[in-house]
């Protein structure tokens, strides 16, 4: 009988977060990558792929660098920069290569010191006092970050009649989950008054509408099922797997209030043969509130403009239809400047059932869906404890 | 009520101003005029911005062509804290807007000259033009209410 190749995910590892000025971001790397060869049984030597992207402004190196610094030699590499939506991707990537027999096991691995080293920053690099096409026709204006997602904001409210208070409710359940996780960065209830109260940053956006800065870093592992089998933990399957991209600069936005969740969520849940009513829970990259509820209605959970009515009772809470950002988020725990990891990772410890008190009971389909760029690319997954 | 003023449409020390290649400068010199120029798709006579030597519809060829300079607000923001462009803050609060110019194609500006509570989606506005570097003689688009 031939091995079966169906592709897994064998192991996960977080690094020490949220604040850890202990750790470079390679120290980041590198400590995730011994607690996921640890926890997994998986040996360096074994390692046959390797998937990994640089940011320049917050100084995470490129995949040619670090596979130099864990002297990886791979027969596959992947480093496609779509940001917060790239470890998604990677893993729809990787799960073919592993199918074909291109290579057996595939270490992805992240690190960032975003919030302890002050060299780093978001802000894009105009040292020379230029900037370049094309972002020379947005950046004089001064958007900044939270201002680009405000003009979906923005539009959302005005063509659904969103409110501040339906918004809101994604910083509060986010919030909540955070409470169940002793290492989320801000644990403290927030109350919708404390969401829509705070100063706006940029309207209709404020302080408690977007993600935390932390440092933070992963590893994850995936190979065959027939080596996950002699491993240490119980193999994760991807059920469906997909990814699609509409712009990258905000200002080329085809529709403000329509993301590529809207092509590939649909792509990976007809793979999967489920629909987002059998969804357990949901990890969905928060760098803002708004890219939560653009990402369900996208995705599918309720229709283009019904994100806020979806939301707002209360579903997306511990103990919710649909328990979201179970770990607290990129709004209440760890946002290191690309996110998209850890939802993948959270999804993971969920579906194993070892994500400790908040637990989501049973659970055992779940969609990891990664945001890069400003809105732009979209990929998503759905996992499953279960070999289909 | 807070008046818009056009701080943010002249110099700012320390704001980076557009490099300008072979592919943008029929804009930013058209910019320099007070002519917005737009770029049309030869085969479909769809515009297209950014400027780009190819088009976005075929591939093929483009087509410089002047704007009505005319538009409305298809979604706003107003900045009011600058986080990370500190160069901005002594104009802050401003607005940043996408534009949807009449012939089809969106570019983000800032809008000015109007009370900021006043700033509405779907409001007509027209394009102007300032120098943000005397040195470099750089021209950019702004927009205010029409009329």
């Amino acid at each position: 009988m031939r091995p079966d190749r169906t592709a897994v995910i064998a192991g996960v590892a977080l690094s020490d977060y949220p604040k850890a000025p202990h750790l470079t971001s390679h120290g980041h790397h590198a400590q995730a990558l011994q607690r996921v060869l640890e926890e997994s049984g998986m040996q360096l030597q074994d390692v046959d792929g390797y998937m990994s992207v640089g940011t320049g402004g917050m100084n995470v190196d490129d995949l040619a660098t670090m596979s130099e610094y864990f002297r990886i030699r791979h027969r596959w590499s992947e480093g496609t920069q779509t940001g917060g939506a790239a470890y998604m991707g990677f893993v729809d990537h990787a799960k073919t290569v592993i199918e074909s027999g291109s290579c057996d096991t595939v270490l992805m691995t992240y690190g960032s010191d975003l919030r302890s080293n002050k060299r780093r920053s978001l802000a894009p690099k105009t040292a020379d006092g230029f900037v370049e096409s094309p972002r020379c026709y947005e950046n004089p204006y001064g958007p900044t970050i939270l201002g680009n997602y405000a003009l979906a904001a923005q539009r959302h409210m005005y063509e659904f009649g969103t409110t501040l208070e339906q918004l809101a409710e994604i910083a509060v359940s986010t919030r909540l989950h955070a409470g169940n996780n002793p290492l989320a960065l801000n644990r403290e209830p927030l109350s919708i008054a404390d969401v829509i109260n705070a100063p706006r940053v940029a309207d209709p956006l404020g302080k408690w509408d977007a993600c935390v800065v932390t440092d933070g870093g992963a590893a994850l592992i995936m190979t065959t099922l027939e080596r996950a089998r002699d491993l240490k933990q119980k193999p994760i399957y991807i059920l469906g797997s997909a990814s699609a991209q509409t712009h990258w600069n905000i200002g080329q936005m085809p529709d403000y209030t329509t993301t590529a969740a809207a092509i590939s969520g649909p792509r990976a849940f007809a793979q999967a043969g489920i629909t987002p009513g059998d969804i357990d829970t949901a990890q969905l990259y928060d760098s803002f509130t708004i890219t939560v509820m653009l990402l369900l209605e996208g995705l599918g959970f309720c229709e283009r403009g019904e994100g806020g009515a979806f939301v707002q009772d209360g579903k997306l809470r511990p103990g919710g239809a649909l328990p979201t950002n179970t770990d607290g988020g990129g709004l209440s725990s760890c946002h290191p400047g690309m996110r998209g990891v850890f939802t993948l990772i959270e999804a993971v410890l969920q579906l194993r059932g070892q994500a400790g008190i908040r637990q989501v009971p049973d659970a055992k389909l779940a969609v990891a869906c990664g945001s890069g760029g400003i809105l732009s690319c979209i990929s998503t997954l759905i996992l499953g404890k279960d070999q289909p | 009520m807070t008046l818009l003023s056009d701080a943010i449409a002249k110099e700012i020390p320390g704001r980076p101003v557009p490099f300008v290649d072979a592919d943008n400068k029929p804009f930013y010199d058209g910019c320099a005029r007070g002519e917005l120029l737009l770029q049309r798709c030869v085969d479909t006579g769809k515009f297209q911005f950014y400027p780009r030597p190819c088009s976005v519809y075929t591939g093929g060829k483009v087509e410089w062509v002047k704007s009505s300079g005319q538009g409305i607000v298809h979604t706003f923001t107003v900045i009011r804290r600058n986080y990370p462009e500190p160069y901005l803050e002594p104009v802050t609060p401003y607005v940043v807007a996408m534009i949807e110019v009449a012939e089809g194609v969106r570019m983000m500006s800032n809008v000015t000259g109007c009370e900021l509570e006043d700033i509405k989606i779907g409001m007509q506005v027209a394009v102007y033009f300032r120098c943000v570097s005397e040195a470099l003689q750089i021209f950019l688009p702004f927009w205010r209410p029409a009329g």
